[in-house]
């Protein structure tokens, strides 16, 4: 019998095939040779592969309950939350967030931080399991206590890296509600705020917006 | 009467000529719809040399293309099965059309081709995508096997 492929393909076909498959087994095909490693794990290819899903797929959910003694992170997929009530969500069973605050989500990826204000910020890929080293927070300035954070993918500047960034922006004379932690959506961070100089009967929401690109707040 | 149907011609990597219906390779490949755009193919005299396709290959690229223009209206089922009929091919068989639909441009036998070959992945042992795929040397050093094995045991 013949060899099954006479000639090996070419590396731009086996990435169109690589990038029809779920990342679970992505994961596990990255050892089958060097090539397929590297082709797996360059980061042009999982954002291909992240487009590629989110639009043949509807994204999975990644919730978690409070982590700040120990907290369950659990992955479904948000059709079978709206379909089946009494779905029961699996859990990671070991994560860690034991300990941590999640500061927030983005393409799978959580941000956890310890202390607060921040000491240190790490990363926590669900897909991989994998955990970043820790990075200790640095601010430029004095900042005390009054420290709002977000936690987003700014793809016009795409850093090979994850980097820290402290942006300087004038003094908003708005609260925030609540949670301090900004939402992360097409590109900008956004926080509900509101006056708190009006009249608590009167009082107004407002959603404060940061874009990722031009660094702006809205 | 309604007027004749436009052909062209394809020559295959044995020169052999195929004269196919203009209209069925302009709506499937990208390629050849160009050439016929931008006027670079002149219906007196010219042919399209296809020298990294053979006759075997150009035959069945020509009936995946001519069943699915004349078919398309055809119930997904009808399709659907016609389709799997068509990919029923050795492994050989099956690179080869690979290889002429990315030459061709052919997105939806592309996209047919690379779901069979997502098929052939799933659930297969590493050996076994291995040699699907003629990979001969992985490039892995014994060390980096050894922590693949530990890691992924069931796959091996």
């Amino acid at each position: 019998m013949k060899d099954l492929y006479e000639d090996n393909l070419p590396g731009d076909l086996i990435r169109e095939i690589l990038l029809r498959l779920p990342l679970r087994l992505l994961l596990q095909l990255r050892i089958v040779c060097h090539l397929w490693n590297s082709l797996i794990s360059s980061p042009e290819f999982a954002i291909h592969h992240l487009q590629r899903s989110t639009l043949t797929h509807p994204p999975p959910l990644l919730c978690w309950k409070e982590a700040r003694q120990r907290g369950d992170i659990m992955h479904c997929s948000s059709q079978s939350l709206i379909l089946d009530r009494q779905h029961q969500p699996p859990t990671f069973e070991l994560h860690p967030a034991d300990g941590l605050f999640i500061d927030g989500s983005c393409n799978g990826l959580l941000c956890l931080s310890q202390g607060f204000p921040f000491e240190t910020l790490t990363l926590f890929n669900s897909s991989t399991r994998s955990v970043s080293p820790s990075v200790p927070f640095e601010c430029s300035h004095e900042c005390g206590d009054d420290i709002f954070c977000g936690f987003g993918y700014d793809t016009l500047h795409d850093h090979a890296n994850p980097f820290w960034k402290t942006v300087d922006h004038p003094v908003f004379p708005y609260d925030f509600l609540g949670i301090r932690n900004g939402i992360f959506v097409s590109g900008t961070l956004n926080w509900i705020v509101y006056d708190p100089t009006i009249d608590y009967f009167e009082l107004e929401w407002f959603v404060l917006t940061f874009d990722l690109e031009t660094e702006l707040f809205g | 009467m309604g007027s004749p149907v436009k052909k062209i011609m394809l020559c295959s990597s044995e020169k052999e000529i195929f004269s196919v219906e203009e209209q069925v390779m302009v709506q499937h490949s990208v390629i050849i719809n160009n050439m016929i755009e931008d006027g670079s193919y002149n219906h007196e005299e010219s042919k399209i040399p296809l020298d990294c396709v053979d006759s075997k290959t150009l035959k069945k690229v020509i009936d995946y293309c001519t069943h699915h223009t004349h078919h398309h209206n055809d119930n997904q089922e009808d399709l659907e099965a016609w389709d799997a009929q068509f990919l029923n091919v050795d492994s050989n068989g099956l690179y080869d059309l690979l290889m002429a639909a990315n030459y061709l441009e052919i997105r939806n036998l592309l996209d047919l081709i690379y779901g069979t070959i997502k098929n052939m992945i799933k659930g297969k042992k590493i050996d076994e995508i291995r040699r699907i795929f003629n990979i001969k040397d992985h490039g892995f050093t014994p060390e980096e096997e050894e922590q693949n094995r530990k890691e992924y045991p069931h796959f091996y």
